[in-house]
């Protein structure tokens, strides 16, 4: 890395850091900085292809879809939401320790007044915010997607809207994921345990069926321990209802919240454990 | 970190772990999410799909098999039924011969979506199945198999068709399994069975003949659907037997039977199988039911056995 880029990274983790003595501000400066690293790394780029696929959808999907052309059109959009968001939650998450590391602007981090637990918050609240204006892009693209296909606002767009919260709470479990991961481990290695993640979480309703089939007590206890250990993304779930135009309710809303601050809560947590034991020689 | 800190991080660490139980008791424990009738597909031309696989067909085509399995089965599991053509003709699976065609134009070489809409399609959808497995032997003229299920579909269909309908099938029937019996490899019964269609469609021995050819199928389903038919078979016979043994019993005394205990040792050396009670059973283990009544026996309310 340029030292001028070193520098001008330095000045705005370093400046706020400076004038604030509390923590929180130190957090929001790094937070600050992880999202002005984003948009400098063109993370946004991709909502250029997902406006792209959207309005390429909206355009020639009547053809094809026998006139399900705003589910399908809700359906990709909260999809396209998803997988892309979960592509940066892991890929950028799972760099954002490692590359300090790695450019050895940890040291230079680290020597000002921050703690550690504040590096680990303020890098999981860039990112999440990071996350938070890509969501927010393509929800209003989707919106607006759905506006042109159907002449008028209907049903399906309170429908998006509630499922692209879930959606977000979801990327904010897989972000903490990532950066637990990345707090220990390699780029490398960190996304392929956040993809395992991503995967097995998307599957746990699985893991309590197999452990209901299991014939050995020892398999029926450690499917069902791993069933409420790990992270169940089938509480976030909603496209599919959404795109047939239900609202999430209002139980689902809150237990989906609850479920995503206590998983952040702990994930966080061993981050932040795991982080105070490294050490960056 | 400070000490407090520290303690304060682990504290926030065990307390979420341990609330998780309860958390995911919870939500599970909500109201049921409503279920969405998924009776619709997104795009349902398969050579649209093929365009849009962007070269990846067989992987899509495989995906489209997943897709259909899954549909099948979740309508099984979800009715209660057991998995045979006979248990599932009733229920709704409107998707399934659209999936089964994007299945087969994405990946023409599919034989096992084409064997399976041959068994589960018939009921449901005739000209389905039957285009189905006609665009199968245009593309696989070799597949001597498909010439059978595509026989095995008319003959099924002749045996529901009105008296004045059913040579025509039986014909189409004779002809895919002797257009089968020529392509190399194929057994010697291809023929046979073509023959016997064409003498006697529509009788049991001719039925059994059809069945007794899928009991050596590779394909669990078809095998068991065999095994089922086979058994349907037997308790056809069966009764017939007992209802003979009665008829003739009533011409004798006048009277009808008061039990099927009477005739216990004639029907166990036809080889019928008697229960601890002295009472004939069906293939399933079931006993017969006898109505002194009306002096006649018939598969029992609880069997098993296909009707």
């Amino acid at each position: 890395m340029a030292t001028s880029e070193i520098e001008v990274r330095l000045a705005a983790v370093a400046t706020p850091v400076r004038y604030s003595s509390s923590s929180p501000r130190r957090i929001r400066a790094i937070a600050l900085n992880t999202f002005r690293e984003s948009i400098r790394d063109r993370v946004l780029y991709n909502l250029i292809l997902f406006v792209l696929i959207l309005v390429a959808a909206s355009a020639f999907v009547s053809d094809l879809s026998l006139d399900m052309e705003s589910q399908f059109t809700a359906t990709l959009g909260l999809s396209a939401m998803l997988v892309f968001g979960a592509l940066i939650a892991i890929f950028i998450g799972v760099g954002l320790v490692y590359k300090e590391i790695d450019k050895r602007t940890i040291y230079s981090l680290l020597s000002k007044p921050v703690q550690r637990h504040e590096f680990i918050i303020g890098k999981y609240v860039g990112l999440c915010l990071t996350l938070l204006v890509n969501t927010a892009v393509m929800v209003l693209a989707t919106e607006l997607a759905l506006l042109y296909v159907n002449g008028t606002f209907v049903r399906l767009h309170t429908a998006v809207l509630g499922a692209s919260f879930l959606v977000y709470l979801e990327l904010a479990v897989i972000v903490a994921v990532a950066l637990m991961f990345s707090s220990f481990s390699t780029p490398m290695l960190a996304a392929l345990f956040s993809f395992a993640v991503y995967v097995i979480g998307n599957f746990s309703k699985d893991l309590l069926q197999m452990a209901a089939l299991a014939n050995s007590s020892v398999s029926k206890a450690v499917l069902t321990v791993l069933y409420y250990l790990l992270p169940n993304f089938s509480n976030f779930g909603f496209i599919t209802e959404a795109s047939h135009g239900k609202v999430v309710p209002m139980g689902m809303a809150i237990s989906a919240t609850v479920y995503a601050f206590v998983y952040i809560a702990i994930l966080q947590s061993a981050a932040i454990l795991i982080f105070q034991k490294r050490n960056f020689k | 970190m400070t000490p407090l800190g520290r303690l304060f991080t682990i504290s926030i660490l065990v307390v979420g772990l341990g609330s998780l139980y309860p958390l995911q008791q919870w939500i599970d424990d909500a109201a049921p999410r409503q279920t969405i009738s998924e009776e619709k597909l997104f795009l349902s031309s398969g050579n649209a799909i093929k365009r849009m696989s962007l070269g990846l067909t067989a992987l899509t085509a495989d995906l489209y098999w997943i897709r259909t399995v899954q549909y099948f089965g979740r309508k099984v599991i979800d009715s209660g039924v057991p998995l045979s053509a006979a248990a599932t003709k009733d229920l709704r699976m409107d998707l399934l011969a659209p999936l089964l065609d994007i299945v087969v134009t994405l990946d023409p070489q599919h034989i096992p979506a084409y064997r399976f809409g041959a068994i589960f399609l018939p009921e449901r959808d005739m000209p389905a199945a039957t285009a189905l497995v006609e665009k199968g032997i245009e593309q696989n003229p070799n597949e001597w198999r498909l010439y059978q299920d595509l026989g095995y579909i008319y003959w099924q269909a002749g045996n529901a068709a009105a008296p004045e309908e059913q040579n025509a099938y039986y014909s189409k029937s004779a002809l895919w399994f002797e257009k089968g019996g020529t392509v190399s490899g194929a057994p010697w019964w291809m023929r046979d069975l073509g023959g016997l269609m064409r003498i006697k469609g529509g009788s049991r021995d001719a039925a059994r003949a059809v069945y007794s050819t899928y009991l050596a199928s590779d394909d669990p389903n078809i095998k068991a659907q065999a095994v089922e038919r086979m058994k349907q078979l037997r308790s056809l016979d069966e009764v017939d037997a007992i209802n003979s043994l009665i008829a003739r019993y009533k011409e004798q005394k006048g009277e009808c039977p008061p039990n099927l205990r009477l005739f216990a040792a004639v029907l166990q050396s036809i080889n019928m199988n008697i229960d601890e009670r002295g009472l004939p059973v069906d293939p399933d283990g079931f006993e017969y039911a006898y109505d002194p009544q009306k002096c006649k026996v018939e598969l029992s309310l609880e069997s098993t056995v296909s009707r």
